[in-house]
């Protein structure tokens, strides 16, 4: 599904072509005097001024409560509705307003945690529809986004050359909300999982995404520690290390219960596949055949093809739990920067046998 | 064309003017504002040149106006303009006995037109990956796909421009998408 948004993105590249704005302005000139037309020149005014004041206005507009009632009503809208627009629109006014890093980084995980949020609603209103599933994929890549502007404020921070007590306090707020976003998914991926099988993928973007937010802040938490060595920053070291040891074990929870969710859907998979072994008949052949004409022609994954599929995963799902035993071992030892580092390239291992 | 801005024209190609009412002559107007530069960038992409896509663009405004002028009217300017300018195009290439030139075959220097917009294809490899992509597609799914990811028009609009149901619309875009996803990121 994702690779449907990267491709679209690549064609809006092309939007960049412009023409040169000389040469516009001259057309409608000329176009403006060959019908005898005499226009007041609202193009006088430096670009600058009208930029400002629309700006300005905007923000009256938002903040001084003028056309508030809309905005208010706003924020309550769920994605299919009319002033859902409204409420992305004063969301960026919002962060465009916010202050210092440490906020614009509570900010962005704020409104990845509020699109999922609505995810939720949205179920609950639509039911399964159709309508649901694209408000459900269009809602996870807003979260995406702001889950990557995350970790670019988060990567901004760490030179920023504040001491370690700013950076435990900053970080860990920022691990405390990464949390909630986690729960929040957890609790869409229990409810839509099954039903739409494709938001699987998807989810799971957003769960790397929160990784690398966790790298970056990890990267921190360490840097922090190794500074802590020398005497007035060893109490802010010893806060550091404990989140690092926390940190540690969620990666571990986390990538555990990616391994075993993986491992029940291969079993499923693998009872399907003997299943048509087993009951494989002519019948099963004909259907085969005439569900390829409907396919336009194209031939359907053969079973060989489907086992192989399946080895492969099992395999890489052994390899996920191998990295997982390392990091348990890494964990006991007390490496808990190497085991992060297993637990999640277990977690992601897992995700490639999904 | 180059002249016009020394003395304020009154014929038009031999015809007499006729007066155009305030009505029409907003609505010319805001079709010139909106989609002059969407077919500039149609334009330049199918002729590849700065220039020749400028006076493909200037002679569509002008023909359009010249309809106008006969006292015709337009319901959509977005369908009557692209229709004016893909005929402009057509007949470019069947004019000058053109052959179809593939990317590879262009001079080094053709990617100087594009780097000249203010903000900048900065990445010409990048460019030329999009152009493949987009070459492969049939013509029709090539100009759907434009209109409706690079120019931003509704499948109802693209309906009218292609002169297709609503459902062609969305099967050509499916379709076209699946292709470029293959040629781009598999």
């Amino acid at each position: 599904m994702f690779k449907i948004f990267q491709t679209i993105k690549t064609l809006k590249k092309l939007k960049k072509i412009e023409p040169d704005k000389r040469w516009l302005k001259n057309q409608r000139a000329y176009f403006t005097r060959i019908m005898n037309i005499e226009e007041t020149i609202k193009a006088a005014r430096p670009i600058f001024f009208r930029k400002t004041a629309v700006i300005a206005l905007t923000v009256l507009l938002v903040f001084l409560g003028i056309g508030g009632g809309a905005i208010n009503s706003a924020q309550a809208a769920l994605p299919s509705d009319a002033l859902y627009p409204l409420k992305l629109f004063t969301e960026k006014i919002q962060g465009l307003l916010v202050i210092g890093n440490e906020n614009k980084i509570d900010f962005a995980l704020k409104l990845a945690e509020k699109r999922l949020e609505e995810i939720e609603k949205e179920t609950e209103r639509n039911g399964n529809s159709e309508k649901n599933e694209r408000v459900a994929f269009t809602a996870i890549s807003h979260a995406q986004d702001n889950l990557k502007k995350a970790e670019t404020l988060i990567k901004e921070n760490s030179g920023s050359g504040k001491n370690e007590n700013e950076n435990f306090k900053q970080i860990e707020k920022a691990l405390k909300k990464l949390g909630k976003v986690s729960e929040r998914k957890n609790r869409v991926a229990a409810k839509l999982s099954d039903k739409i099988p494709e938001l699987s993928s998807a989810l799971n973007s957003l769960d790397l995404a929160s990784i690398k937010i966790e790298e970056e802040a990890n990267k921190i938490i360490i840097n922090g520690i190794i500074a802590s060595t020398t005497e007035p920053a060893v109490s802010a070291g010893n806060d550091l290390f404990n989140l690092l040891k926390e940190q540690a074990q969620k990666a571990i929870e986390r990538a555990e219960k990616k391994i075993r969710i993986v491992e029940e859907k291969l079993e499923r998979f693998a009872e399907k596949i003997s299943d048509t072994q087993i009951n494989g008949n002519a019948d099963n052949e004909k259907r085969g055949e005439e569900r390829q004409e409907k396919n336009q022609g194209k031939p359907l994954k053969s079973l060989e093809r489907l086992v192989q599929e399946l080895e492969d995963s099992a395999k890489k799902l052994e390899s996920a739990a191998e990295k997982l035993n390392n990091a348990k071992k890494e964990f006991n030892e007390g490496n808990f920067d190497k085991t992060i580092k297993q637990a999640n390239e277990a977690f992601k291992k897992a995700v490639e046998a999904e | 064309m180059k002249n016009v801005f020394n003395n304020k024209p009154n014929k038009m190609d031999g015809n007499e003017i006729i007066p155009l009412d305030t009505k029409t002559q907003q609505a010319f107007l805001r079709a010139f504002d909106e989609l002059a530069p969407k077919l500039y960038r149609f334009s330049l992409l199918k002729v590849s040149s700065k220039v020749l896509a400028e006076d493909l663009v200037s002679q569509t405004f002008l023909r359009t106006l010249q309809y106008l002028h006969n006292g015709r009217e337009i319901k959509t300017f977005s369908v009557f303009l692209y229709q004016v300018l893909k005929n402009l195009i057509t007949d470019h290439w069947r004019s000058k006995n053109r052959q179809n030139v593939s990317l590879e075959e262009f001079p080094d220097d053709i990617f100087a037109d594009y780097r000249q917009s203010p903000e900048k294809i900065t990445n010409e490899i990048e460019f030329k990956r999009i152009m493949d992509g987009l070459n492969q597609l049939p013509k029709d799914q090539q100009e759907i796909i434009h209109w409706r990811f690079i120019d931003g028009f509704s499948v109802k609009e693209i309906a009218a421009l292609s002169g297709k149901k609503n459902s062609a619309i969305y099967v050509s875009i499916y379709r076209a998408i699946n292709k470029l996803k293959q040629h781009w990121h598999v």
